[in-house]
């Protein structure tokens, strides 16, 4: 199907190469690294609260469509196939997903980290195999942290989602697929057999748009006039048009949100050296994070920092490291966060090396409640009243006893000191191995 | 009377080469005999540094943690100055990304001093050979034991006495998890 190498390399010539990595249903493949007995069950995860099913393995998913439904709807059916179901465990998902990119930015001088599980790397001008460069990829990854990752590739990033999409849906791929090294007929095949609803870009909102105009696979939407796209829908459809065509039309914002988290990086114009402009820079890309946090109404309660060296280079001595800090409550608060990234940033820093990147990501997001609307309303904030904050910060300290409420950098230090008071229900939580010494897997 | 003649007459008889005279040969921090080679001036930092790579990874070799060297009368002010720390991650974990910490229960390798309790560093990037110390995924389980491969056998070997070897099936899936590279054992916990 498609899937062996045409050895069409020469034709790329100076086109650009892009590759979408991305974990395999990554939070239940986080959940089986440490526990084997899941190996051959169904897993899913649940989102906060034990809501609603946000992750599930292909075992899982085979039992029907399972995927985004409440718990309560799905839980029988799922205790009947003896699924195994998890509470989302943040902190063992983070530190796989920076363990995760690290392995993966190794294998290109230009890595975009676009979600916890999913990262782009450039491959323009690598004019070699791509498909076995990605097969030993993928086998890196697999070996070093147990997670099985698929890996599209295409002529823009629209035709790397899609590759990746297909390398998981076809088999014989055994999760690879580089579409840029196919002739245009073999990836129009392809492009044939993909849904239109799986292109990046085309919500759920579009489909039925499209296909009430004919349009049923990302082929027909390929076809589609780029000005009469532009016309009749919009400019991110004609986007969208233009980048399964193989032209270059999608630039990354510096912040990427979604619900579970959001990233603020950028690699460095020039390379930096010392902790200060580090820190600085640091500083600047939690700030532009918290601001998303506010403007969507969220607050996260994990900030996570990675510094690294361009790691594609071998000449030079390389390090890349990273840094989760869980907070003691959630907090979209710019001075608090910048505080705890600048210490986590302290931690790992390292003299003797030229950095090339630092990226600040916040996690574990969470609507604002009530309460904590009142005490950390963004305006008392921005608009610098911090005096205010801190006469209410220390009423309710004295009417609720000390240490009811504490800045978040206090809390680094300690593990979950006053945490109860903010959590929420996570009944089904794996033990976090990778980041508490009291929960590691125990083995005899 | 040729010139090589008369200047081997005169090296016998005046100065010249002595016996046992200068450094031992490979005394220097290579450990062995060095050359004298030509390298363009630009290369000469990464070459130094790539050599200093070099003697660091001699095992023997233990790095100084303070400039000076210890010596009685008055306290330098430098010494206070510490040129490097040494960082038992750095020692321990190679591959960071790759490495993960495992707690030891029971007691099967008590032989080779993994006792219950212990900490394992497991490093997953490492190929699984014979006789090493691994963990492997067995019926679902997590278990430490020395991988022993025989006459196209495979056995998971426990250090202990009183328990036997298994012998790994085909019908049984067995996948080796990780190699563990070190144990630690605290005598005090801190």
């Amino acid at each position: 199907m498609g899937c062996r190498d045409l050895g069409h390399s020469s034709i790329r010539k100076a086109m650009s190469v892009y590759a979408l990595i991305d974990g395999n249903s990554f939070y239940a493949s986080c959940e089986a690294v440490f526990n084997p007995s899941l190996w051959d069950r169904p897993v899913v995860v649940l989102s906060n609260n034990d809501g609603c099913v946000v992750a599930a393995n292909a075992k899982a998913k085979a039992i029907g469509p399972i995927s985004f439904k409440p718990f309560y709807q799905v839980e029988k059916t799922l205790k009947q196939h003896n699924a195994a179901i998890f509470s989302s465990n943040y902190e063992l998902y983070a530190d796989m997903s920076a363990r995760m990119h690290t392995l993966v930015g190794r294998y290109s001088p230009e890595q975009e980290i676009y979600s916890i599980d999913e990262s782009f790397l450039n491959f323009t001008g690598m004019n070699w195999n791509l498909t076995e460069y990605a097969h030993d990829l993928k086998s890196t990854v697999k070996r070093a942290i147990g997670i099985p990752v698929a890996v599209g590739i295409g002529h823009s990033k629209t035709l790397a989602k899609a590759a990746n999409h297909l390398a998981k849906k076809h088999e014989d791929c055994q999760g690879v697929l580089d579409l840029s090294s196919m002739t245009e007929a073999d990836v129009n095949r392809l492009l044939a057999s993909m849904d239109v609803s799986n292109v990046w870009g085309v919500g759920r909102k579009l489909t039925p748009r499209l296909q009430a105009l004919g349009i049923n696979t990302a082929y027909d939407l390929k076809r589609m006039d780029r000005n009469w796209a532009r016309t009749n829908f919009s400019v991110v459809l004609q986007t969208t048009v233009d980048e399964l065509n193989g032209i270059e039309r999608i630039q990354f914002d510096e912040v990427i949100a979604n619900k579970q988290q959001i990233i603020s990086s950028r690699s460095f114009g020039s390379l930096v050296t010392d902790l200060a402009s580090m820190q600085k820079a640091v500083a600047t890309y939690t700030a532009r994070a918290a601001l998303k946090l506010r403007k969507q109404q969220t607050q996260c309660m994990q900030l996570g920092v990675m510094i690294t060296t361009n790691t594609f280079k071998d000449n030079s001595q390389q390090y890349s490291n990273w840094k989760t800090v869980n907070l003691n409550y959630p907090s979209n608060n710019t001075n608090e966060l910048i505080h705890i990234a600048k210490q986590a940033l302290q931690s790992i820093f390292k003299e003797g090396f030229k950095y090339k990147k630092a990226m600040v990501v916040l996690g574990d997001i969470q609507e604002n409640t009530p309460i904590q609307t009142d005490l950390f309303n963004p305006q008392h904030r921005d608009t610098g009243k911090d005096k205010k904050l801190m006469t209410l910060f220390d009423s309710i300290n004295r009417r609720m006893g000390s240490g009811s409420v504490q800045f978040a950098a206090e809390g680094i230090k300690g593990i979950g000191t006053n945490k109860q008071n903010w959590q929420m229900k996570r009944e089904r939580l794996s033990p976090r191995a990778t980041t508490r010494w009291a929960e590691l897997i125990e083995v005899s | 009377m040729s010139p090589t003649k008369s200047s081997s007459k005169v090296a016998s008889s005046h100065g010249g080469k002595r016996q046992g005279a200068g450094r031992k040969r490979g005394s220097g921090s290579f450990g062995e005999e060095t050359k004298v080679v030509r390298i363009p001036a630009s290369r000469v930092p990464e070459v130094k540094q790539w050599l200093m790579q070099l003697t660091q990874n001699h095992p023997p070799l233990s790095l100084p943690l303070y400039g000076h060297k210890i010596a009685a009368g008055f306290p330098s002010p430098a010494d206070d100055y510490v040129e490097g720390q040494l960082d038992l991650n750095e020692h321990l974990i190679p591959h960071k990304e790759a490495t993960f910490f495992l707690r030891v229960s029971g007691d099967s390798m008590i032989n080779v001093g993994i006792q219950c309790g212990d900490l394992l560093v497991v490093d997953r990037s490492i190929e699984p050979k014979n006789n090493k110390i691994v963990i492997a995924a067995l019926d679902g389980e997590l278990t430490v034991k020395r991988l022993s491969m025989k006459k196209g056998k495979t056995f998971l070997v426990p250090e202990n006495d009183n328990f036997s070897a298994i012998e790994v099936k085909d019908e049984q899936d067995m996948v080796i998890w990780g190699v563990v590279t070190s144990v630690i054992h605290q005598f005090e916990k801190l």
